[in-house]
C-alpha cells in the first residue's frame, strides 16, 4: 500500500522536479561557470590569441600570425630541449614519487608496533614547503662543503662530483628532492589505504601455494592495488606539471645552464623576465596541448580498467 | 534562484566587459596620477638597504613600504611592476634601466627639483655628469660609486711565504700565487688559492682586461677578451685546481670570508658588509691585468628615481632629499663603502670603512674607481645575467667554449636588442 | 596465520628505522644548520651536531617584524582560499552528484578536463586580467579564484557526495526542503570529513605555494612565508648569497605548523584520500 503511494507520488512529482532540478542545478553550478569563464576558459582562449601576437605589455599586441610558432620550430629555439627536459623531469618526479610512496606504504603495512610514530616520520618530511626543502638540498649537495660529498669521501670516493653543476647529476638531486614532495606523502597514504584493502586470504592462499615474498608482491599486491596505482599516476603527473616550478625554481633555477629548465620555468622567463608575451603564450599553448594529450591517454587507460 | 542567476549573469557581463577592455587598458601604461600625498612611500631595492633605518628615524611621518628583491631577479621584478602599472614610488635603478626608463618616460625628470633638494650638480663626479649628458638631464640621483677589486688574506700569504699582490700583478702572477696558496690533504682541498668569481660583473671586467670593448654601440662586444678570460678561469678551476667550481643557483658560502680561500675578486661593497667582520688580516689590491690585455674595471652606480606614475611625489622628493643630504650620503658611504657622487663628500673619505683586520690599501680602491668605466651595466641586465649562467656552465664543463662565445653572446645581444 | 620468525621481525624494525632516518634527515639537517653560525655553515667537514648551538638565530628570526608579517600573509592566503574553495567547490559538486538535468555530464567532463590544466598555461592571461582590474600586488589574484570552485576539489566533493545514499536528501525534500536546504542542512553536515580533508589540502597547498605569489605580489608587507624565505635572507654583496643559519631557522619554523596539522588531522587526510580514489 505504502509503496504504491510513494511510487505514485514520485510519478506525479517527476515532471516539475525535473524542471526545478535544471534551474537549481545551473544555479548551484554558477560559481564554477563564472570561475571557468574568468580563470580558465577565457585564459586558454586568450592564450591562443596572444600566441599569434608580438607584445611586450607596452602598447597593443601586434598580430603576427603563426610567427611565434615558426620561431619555436626553427633550429635554434629552446623548445626541443625544454620539451626533453620537461619529459625527463616528469618521468623522474612521477617515478620517484610513486616508487617511494609504494615502499613507504608497504613498510607501514607490515605488522610492527609504533606504526603511528613511523607514519609521522615518513609523512612529515613530505609536507615541508619546497622552498625550505630546496634550501636544505642546496646545503646538502654543495660540492665543497655539503654533507653528501663528505659522506662520499668517508666511504672512499676521492673525487666526489659537483651535483648541481653537472647536466646529468643534477637529476640525481631532483630525484632526491622528489622524494620529499607533497605528492609522495599523499600517494603513500593512498597506497597504504589500498594495501589494507587487499584481502589477507589472498596472501594466505599464496603462502599455501608456496609463493615467496616477491611472488606475492607481483601476483597479489600489485593486482590488488592496480586501480589505485593508475589513479596515483594520473594525479602525480598532474601534480608534477603544476609542481615543477615550485620545486625547481628555488632548487636549481633551471640550471646548470638550461639543463633543468622545464617548460613552466621557460614560460615564466619568457613572460615575466623578457616580457615576450607572444612567445610565452605560444609555449603555454604547447604545454596545454601536451597535457591535453596525456590527459586523454590516461583517461582512456582508466576507462579500460 | 532567479535573483541568483541574474546577479551571476551581471557578473558575467561585467567580466566580459573587463576582458574586452583589456587590450585598451593595457595601452595606457602610466595613467595620469592624481596627487594624493598621504605620506606613504614605496621604495624598491635589492638584497639589503640598511640606511632605511636611519631614514625612518628622521622621518617618522613617512610610512615606508619596502619592495625587497634578491639581486639576481631585481631588475626583472621592477620591470614587471612597471609594466603592471604598479611601479614603486622610488626605485633604486641600475645604469641600463635608469637610462632606458629615463628615455621611455617611466621616471620623472628632476632638474627643476634639484634646487629644493639642495643638490649641486657641479659637485657631481664626471662619470655622473656624463650619464646626465647622455640622457639630457637628471632623472635620478646616484647613491654612490662602486667598483671591482681584488681581496687577499694576509695571514695565508704570510703563512705560505708569498709576497703580497702589487699593482702590476698579471693574471699569471695571480695564478702562480694561487698555486702556492692552495693546500690539499689526501686529495681534499683544505684551502683554495682563489675563490670562484661569485659576482657576475667580475666576468665582464675579466673580458675587458683580456682586450674586449665589453660594450659598444649599446651591445655587448665580447670576443678574444672573453675567450682569454674563459681559458684563464678554466685553467684555474679545472687544470691547476686552485679555485673551486662555480655553483649554479644560490651559493652556499663565501669561501674568502669563511677563511678557506686566499684571494677573490669582487665588488668594492664587500669591504663594508661581508668582509668587514672577518677574523683574519686582509687587504685589497687592484685587479690583476691580463698578460697582453688592457686595464679594465667596471664602474658601478645606481640611481634613486621617482616613478612618473607615483601618487606620493611629495614624500618621494623628501626621500631623495634625505638620501642626497650630507647625512644620507655619509650613511650610504658607510653602509656600502660607496664613494659619494658628490666630490666634496667623497673626498672626506667616509666610505673608507675600516674593519677589524683590514683593509689599508685604500689607494687601490680610489684608483680603481677613478679608472673604472661604466661597462656591461649600461646594457639590459637580464641577458647579461643569463650569459653569466652560460659562462658558469662552461667552467663546469657542461657547454663548449664556442657555444659561449658564439651562441650565448649572440643570444644575449638579441635579447638586449629586444629589451630596448 | 603466517608467523614471522624473530630475525625477520628484527630486520623489519631495522629497515623501518633506517628509512625513517633517511626520510627525516633533511629536517634534522635544517634544524642542525639553524643552530650554526655563518662560518659554521662553511666548515668542512660539516658538523653533525653543532658544537655551540646558536639558539639566538631563532630569536633573531622571530624578533624580525617581517617574519610575523609574512606569517600573517600566509595565514590570510590559507584561510581565504580554504573558505573560498570549501564553499564554492562543495556547492558546485552537489548538483554533479545528485541532480539530473541535461548538460550535467558535459559539465562534469569539462571539470575533469580542466583539473589537469597546469597553472603555467593560465598565468599569463590571469596576470593580464588582474592587471586590467588593477589588482596586482594585492591578495585578490591569489584568493578570488578560490571562490569560483576549483576542479580538483569539486571532483573530491562530488565523489564523496555520491557515496551518501540518495534516499537521505530525498527524505529531506519530501519533508519540504528545497534543493538548497537539502544541501545545506543534510549534505553539508554529513560531508564533514570531506570538508576537513579538502580544507587541510587547501591550507597545506597555500602554506607551500610559491609560483603565483612570486608573480602577483611585490611589496614586502604582502609576501607570504615562501617568498619571504627566498628573499629575506640575502646577504649584501651581489654574490647571490644567503644567510643560511637564519634561513634555516626560518625554515624550521615553517615546518612546524604542517607537522602539527598532521598530528591532529592525519585521520581525515587518509579518509579523504580514500574518497578521491573511489571509483564512480
Amino acid at each position: 500500500m505504502s509503496t504504491v503511494a510513494v511510487s505514485a507520488s514520485r510519478k506525479d512529482a517527476k515532471k516539475p522536479k525535473r524542471r526545478s532540478d535544471a534551474a537549481a542545478g545551473w544555479g548551484f553550478l554558477s560559481p564554477w561557470i563564472i570561475g571557468f569563464l574568468l580563470f580558465s576558459g577565457f585564459p586558454i582562449l586568450f592564450s591562443f590569441y596572444l600566441s599569434l601576437t608580438k607584445w611586450n605589455l607596452l602598447g597593443k599586441p601586434q598580430f603576427v600570425g603563426l610567427q611565434n610558432y615558426a620561431d619555436l620550430m626553427s633550429g635554434d629555439s629552446e623548445l626541443g630541449k625544454t620539451l626533453l627536459v620537461t619529459f625527463i623531469f616528469t618521468i623522474i618526479n612521477v617515478g620517484v614519487s610513486i616508487l617511494f610512496s609504494l615502499i613507504l606504504a608497504m613498510l607501514l603495512n607490515s605488522k610492527v608496533r609504533f606504526k603511528g610514530l613511523f607514519q609521522f616520520f615518513y609523512y612529515v618530511p613530505t609536507i615541508m614547503p619546497s622552498v625550505v626543502m630546496a634550501g636544505c638540498m642546496t646545503l646538502m649537495f654543495n660540492p665543497q662543503l655539503g654533507i653528501v660529498n663528505y659522506v662520499l669521501k668517508l666511504i672512499g670516493v676521492t673525487n666526489p662530483p659537483n651535483w648541481t653543476g653537472s647536466n646529468s647529476l643534477v637529476w640525481v638531486v631532483v630525484a632526491y628532492a622528489s622524494v620529499f614532495t607533497f605528492a609522495t606523502g599523499q600517494q603513500m597514504l593512498v597506497f597504504s589505504a589500498a594495501l589494507k584493502d587487499v584481502p589477507t586470504e589472498l596472501y594466505e592462499a599464496a603462502s599455501l601455494d608456496g609463493a615467496n615474498g616477491w611472488q606475492k608482491f607481483c601476483h597479489v599486491t600489485i593486482p590488488g592495488i592496480a586501480p589505485m596505482m593508475l589513479f596515483n599516476v594520473v594525479s602525480c603527473t598532474v601534480n608534477s606539471f603544476n609542481g615543477a616550478f615550485t620545486l625547481l625554481y628555488p632548487l636549481t633555477g633551471g640550471g646548470p645552464g638550461d639543463a633543468t629548465k622545464v617548460l613552466g620555468l621557460l614560460i615564466y622567463d619568457k613572460a615575466f623576465k623578457s616580457f615576450n608575451m607572444g612567445q610565452a603564450s605560444a609555449l603555454a599553448v604547447v604545454l596545454f596541448i601536451i597535457v591535453a594529450i596525456i590527459g586523454a591517454l590516461q583517461f582512456k587507460l582508466m576507462d579500460r580498467k | 534562484m532567479n535573483v541568483r542567476l541574474r546577479s551571476g549573469a551581471k557578473k558575467i557581463v561585467a567580466a566580459v566587459a573587463a576582458i574586452a577592455s583589456l587590450g585598451a587598458m593595457a595601452a595606457c601604461g602610466s595613467g595620469t596620477a592624481s596627487q594624493s600625498d598621504d605620506n606613504t612611500l614605496t621604495f624598491s631595492y635589492w638584497d639589503t638597504f640598511p640606511v632605511l633605518e636611519e631614514f625612518k628615524k628622521d622621518n617618522p611621518d613617512i610610512q615606508l613600504k619596502e619592495v625587497k628583491v634578491p639581486g639576481d631577479s631585481y631588475n626583472t621584478k621592477i620591470n614587471q611592476m612597471i609594466l603592471g602599472n604598479n611601479a614603486p614610488d622610488v626605485m633604486l635603478l641600475q645604469e641600463a634601466d635608469y637610462v632606458r626608463y629615463a628615455k621611455n618616460g617611466v621616471i620623472d625628470k628632476l632638474d627643476d627639483k634639484l634646487g629644493d633638494m639642495g643638490v649641486k650638480t657641479d659637485d657631481f663626479l664626471p662619470a655622473i655628469k656624463g650619464i646626465a649628458d647622455d640622457v639630457d638631464g637628471y632623472y635620478g640621483l646616484s647613491q654612490g660609486m662602486a667598483t671591482e677589486i681584488m681581496y687577499y688574506n694576509k695571514d695565508m700569504f704570510d703563512a705560505a711565504g708569498v709576497a703580497y699582490p702589487t699593482a702590476d700583478w698579471t693574471w699569471d702572477d695571480y695564478a702562480a700565487a694561487a698555486q702556492k696558496l692552495t693546500k690539499t690533504e689526501g686529495g681534499q682541498t683544505t684551502q683554495w688559492g682563489s675563490d670562484a668569481p661569485s659576482f657576475n660583473g667580475v666576468w665582464y671586467s675579466l673580458a675587458g682586461q683580456g682586450g674586449d670593448a665589453v660594450v659598444k654601440d649599446g651591445k655587448l662586444s665580447l670576443g678574444k677578451g672573453l675567450k682569454a678570460a674563459l681559458e684563464y678561469q678554466n685553467k684555474m678551476t679545472n687544470e691547476l685546481k686552485v679555485q673551486p667550481a662555480p655553483s649554479s643557483g644560490s651559493k652556499v658560502s663565501d669561501l674568502f670570508a669563511a677563511g678557506q680561500a686566499a684571494m677573490t675578486l669582487g665588488g668594492s661593497w664587500l669591504i663594508a658588509n661581508t668582509y668587514k667582520d672577518v677574523d683574519f688580516n686582509w687587504d685589497i689590491a687592484p685587479m690583476p691585468a691580463a698578460p697582453d690585455g688592457q686595464d679594465y674595471d667596471s664602474l658601478h652606480t645606481s640611481f634613486f628615481a621617482v616613478s612618473s606614475s607615483s601618487k606620493h611625489k611629495t614624500a618621494a622628493y623628501k626621500f631623495l632629499k634625505w638620501m642626497m643630504s650630507e647625512k644620507g650620503q655619509v650613511a650610504l658611504e658607510k653602509a656600502n663603502a660607496n664613494i659619494s657622487p658628490f666630490k666634496s663628500i667623497g673626498d672626506k673619505g667616509d666610505y673608507q670603512i675600516q674593519g677589524k683586520h683590514g683593509p689599508s690599501n685604500w689607494d687601490a680602491f680610489t684608483e680603481a674607481a677613478e679608472q673604472g668605466k661604466f661597462g656591461y651595466t649600461t646594457v639590459a641586465s637580464t641577458p647579461t645575467f643569463d650569459l653569466y649562467n652560460q659562462i658558469n656552465a662552461y667552467i663546469l664543463g657542461q657547454t663548449s667554449e664556442n657555444d659561449v662565445l658564439k651562441t650565448a653572446v649572440d643570444k644575449a645581444n638579441k635579447d638586449i636588442e629586444a629589451a630596448q | 596465520m603466517f608467523k614471522a620468525p624473530k630475525w625477520f621481525t628484527v630486520l623489519q624494525y631495522v629497515v623501518m628505522i633506517i628509512v625513517a632516518l633517511f626520510m627525516f634527515f633533511p629536517i634534522y639537517w635544517i634544524f642542525c644548520n639553524s643552530l650554526k653560525t655563518l662560518t659554521g655553515i662553511s666548515a668542512f667537514p660539516p658538523q653533525l651536531f653543532p658544537s655551540n648551538p646558536q639558539w639566538s638565530n631563532y630569536a633573531t628570526v622571530l624578533s624580525n617584524p617581517s617574519t610575523l608579517l609574512y606569517l600573517r600573509n600566509t595565514l590570510i592566503l590559507c584561510i581565504g582560499n580554504t573558505i573560498g574553495t570549501l564553499l564554492s567547490s562543495s556547492i558546485v559538486a552537489y548538483p554533479l552528484a545528485r541532480m539530473h538535468f541535461k548538460g550535467r555530464g558535459v559539465i562534469f567532463a569539462i571539470i575533469i578536463a580542466t583539473m589537469m590544466v597546469p597553472t603555467a598555461t593560465l598565468v599569463i592571461p590571469q596576470y593580464l586580467l588582474f592587471r586590467a582590474f588593477g589588482m596586482l600586488d594585492s591578495f585578490w589574484p591569489l584568493i578570488l579564484p578560490a571562490f569560483f570552485a576549483q576542479p580538483y576539489n569539486v571532483f573530491l566533493f562530488r565523489q564523496f557526495f555520491v557515496s551518501i545514499p540518495e534516499s537521505i536528501d530525498e527524505a529531506a525534500m519530501l519533508d519540504g526542503c528545497n534543493r538548497w536546504q537539502a544541501f545545506w542542512k543534510v549534505i553539508v553536515p554529513l560531508g564533514k570529513p570531506i570538508f576537513i580533508t579538502v580544507g587541510i589540502m587547501s591550507a597545506s597547498f597555500w602554506w607551500n605555494e610559491l609560483f603565483t605569489p612570486l608573480i602577483f605580489i611585490d611589496s614586502d608587507n604582502l609576501k607570504p612565508l615562501t617568498v619571504g624565505a627566498l628573499t629575506s635572507f640575502q646577504l649584501a654583496g651581489g654574490g647571490n648569497q644567503t644567510n643560511w643559519p637564519l634561513q634555516m631557522a626560518f625554515s624550521m619554523l615553517m615546518i612546524i605548523p604542517p607537522a602539527i596539522l598532521y598530528i591532529f588531522c592525519s585521520k581525515y587526510i587518509t579518509e579523504g584520500i580514500k574518497t578521491s580514489g573511489m571509483k564512480d
